[in-house]
């Protein structure tokens, strides 16, 4: 079963495949802000990027042998937190005047 | 080793010490105000007047300006705090200037939000709150505190935004701001990682030391550095509202609270520039930078993004039609006047000093803008608030104080003598013309004849705000809140405006001392010996 061993180690993820995939997550993220409509799922893109640049962090720290990028995410996360508090209320806030949360339909404030 | 880095590794083992806590002083009073506002909140019963507050903050906002020019000249050791921030005047300049803005932006406040009925004590909370992030931002000496505090200094502004609750506009600009504001974080975000991952650190020192090693586009960690500063560059351009990402400023400034878009205008602009040197005058110096993508570095990106911002702002604030709209191109416009002297001091070493002229535009503007907003709450009340040039009809003569401090904000944004507005163009431009004529580089020449090309369009959406003012019928009857704080704001803005206007040097001086006082902070002797090196082989390129 030697053959087993050689496969997996020449499968085994190095720096570029956790920055591609980074990179890929980040992408969406981003697609996901400009092609979604519902605020919501605008928010959860949103977040997503925040997670990938999260995954490079890690993986170059990692790569590196240091902690710096370990402790970075942390605070990542903890600016992530305090944005999704902020943007439910500000959903809650629009959606009682809207009545939904469609980011077509804000329309009020234009050119 | 030279003296710089033997500080800085001392800085970086010793634990803080005593004299580094006294220079968080202005930071630690804006945040203790607030955190007593939250205590203080909580006692109060529902329908208390809570305008007190805002006196409270200008208050304590007033101390931190004086704390911060106390500590002006104490001589700090620079990197403090395990070398996460930098003390120096530079930082002080910025502590200051936005204590300054947010206090007069406070001052106008209670009785727009009286008449609106959101008479809370949150906003002036969050208000501080976003000056503390301000603060700390301005002294950001790592990636990671610079990251940190410039989402302290949005994620309250985002709110602030849509503070007005029974109006659906405000609703819409906070959540605009909200999703284009995390994007542009996001993005910057990124850009800081693959900084880290090439460079091994956040430390902006030791980036740029660690770039001096990365010599040329062969190297693979060059396309990483190349993207990661495009990124945070990009964040940089959305938080000063240049073009191509300014489209959020219009909507965000009309949006939100007239007291506070003027603090907005300013705060952010002056902090955001105060970073943006930093960090790129410390970490990326544009002789590491250049040469990857067809000899483009970051002085290119400034230099389209100035370009772009002056012919837009201005072009379509003549056609806008509510003056908070056209106020908020204008400072797109302005936004690309500021870029006009970054790329005039920063796209060769020797011009360092030029960098003062942003600074002091940066105060002529802060006061300009703040005072033409504070105009505007003034007429603010609910249901009646002036929002078009017709709105504004016969308003300077019904109220001459009024119509003078609006006179005066206007002529100095426009950029006519004798006003503070026009000596920051003035040494704008001349630091641009100063260039072109020591390099013979046309693309000065261009930015410049465009900067003023623009700024004589400027004028005319400026001072069709005054003719409205003084010369036009009233349309409508506007009743004004009556507020002595907003008179007292507007009235220093103005004073100040014509105070820079006729007797600039001390503004001058104290914003060349404090551009001095950074460029000690700049680069270890590694860096400076390859950025020579790279001089010596690009003007040898140029000979043939």
């Amino acid at each position: 079963m030697a053959w087993v061993s050689t496969l997996i180690s020449y499968w085994e993820p190095t720096l570029a495949h956790y920055l591609l995939l980074s990179a890929a997550v980040f992408s969406i993220g981003l697609i996901g802000v400009m092609v979604r409509r519902n605020a919501l799922i605008v928010f959860m893109s949103i977040e997503l990027m925040l997670n990938s640049v999260n995954l490079s962090f890690i993986s170059f720290a990692r790569y590196r042998f240091e902690m710096d990028g370990h402790v970075f995410a942390f605070f990542i996360m903890a600016v992530a937190a305090a944005e999704a508090a902020v943007a439910l209320a500000i959903v809650i806030h629009v959606f009682r005047h809207k009545r939904g949360v469609n980011v077509d339909e804000m329309q009020e404030l234009k050119y | 080793m030279n003296m710089l880095s033997i500080i800085n590794v001392i800085a970086l083992l010793t634990p803080p010490q005593a004299a580094e806590y006294v220079a968080v002083v202005p930071v630690t009073i804006v945040v203790l105000v607030a955190v007593a506002f939250i205590l203080i909140d909580m006692f109060h019963r529902q329908g208390t007047p809570r305008n007190y507050l805002a006196y409270f903050s200008v208050i304590g906002l007033t101390v931190a300006a004086g704390s911060s020019w106390y500590l002006w000249d104490s001589g700090l050791e620079r990197a403090a705090f395990f070398g996460m921030l930098y003390f120096d005047q530079f930082s002080m300049f910025f502590s200051a200037l936005v204590c300054i803005a947010a206090a007069l932006a406070i001052l106008c406040s209670p009785p727009v939000l009286q008449s609106n009925r959101m008479d809370r004590g949150e906003y002036y909370l969050l208000i501080l709150l976003s000056v503390a992030g301000m603060i700390v931002m301005a002294a950001a000496a790592d990636l990671l505190t610079l990251f940190i505090a410039l989402e302290l200094m949005s994620i309250p502004i985002y709110v602030v935004a849509g503070f007005l609750r029974k109006d659906i506009r405000g609703a819409e600009a906070s959540m605009k701001y909200f999703i284009l504001g995390s994007i542009s974080a996001a993005l910057m975000l990124y850009g800081i990682a693959l900084i880290y991952g090439a460079a091994g650190t956040t430390n902006l020192e030791y980036i740029a030391n660690n770039l001096a090693y990365l010599t040329g586009a062969e190297h693979g960690g060059y396309g990483l550095v190349m993207l990661g500063m495009i990124l945070i560059m990009s964040g940089f351009i959305f938080k000063i509202a240049a073009v191509p990402f300014h489209t959020w400023a219009p909507d965000v400034y009309t949006g939100s609270p007239t007291p506070v878009v003027g603090f907005m205008a300013a705060g952010f602009k002056a902090i955001t520039f105060a970073a943006l040197l930093r960090v790129f005058l410390i970490a990326f110096p544009a002789e590491l930078l250049r040469g990857g993508f067809f000899g483009l570095g970051w002085i290119d990106i400034a230099f389209f993004a100035a370009f772009a911002s002056m012919v837009l702002g201005n072009l379509v604030a003549v056609v806008q039609d509510n003056v908070k709209r056209m106020l908020a191109y204008s400072s797109i416009a302005h936004a690309g006047y500021m870029l006009v002297g970054f790329v005039a001091a920063n796209s060769h070493p020797d011009f360092f000093l030029h960098n003062d002229a942003i600074l002091f535009y940066l105060v002529t503007y802060t006061f300009a803008v703040i005072g033409a907003f504070g105009v505007l709450a003034y007429f603010g009340r609910r249901g009646q608030a002036v929002e078009t040039y017709e709105d504004l009809g016969n308003l300077g003569l019904k109220h001459p104080f009024m119509g003078l401090v609006m006179g005066i904000c206007m002529l100095s944004a426009a950029g006519f003598p004798p006003t503070a507005g026009f000596l920051g163009k003035f040494y704008i431009f001349r630091s641009g013309v100063d260039v072109y004529a020591q390099t013979a580089e046309t693309a000065m020449l261009v930015l410049v004849v465009v900067g003023v090309v623009t700024s004589v369009v400027g004028a005319y959406y400026y001072l069709k705000v005054l003719v409205y003012m003084f010369m036009k019928p009233a349309k409508r009857e506007f009743v004004p809140l009556e507020h002595k704080g907003t008179r007292w704001a507007v009235a220093i803005c103005a004073i100040m405006t014509m105070y820079i206007g006729i007797l600039p040097a001390t503004a001058i001086d104290i914003s060349r001392d404090a551009v001095m006082d950074m460029r000690g902070a700049s680069h270890s002797e590694v860096v400076q010996q390859v950025i020579e090196e790279r001089q010596a082989e690009r003007s040898e390129d140029e000979e043939y």
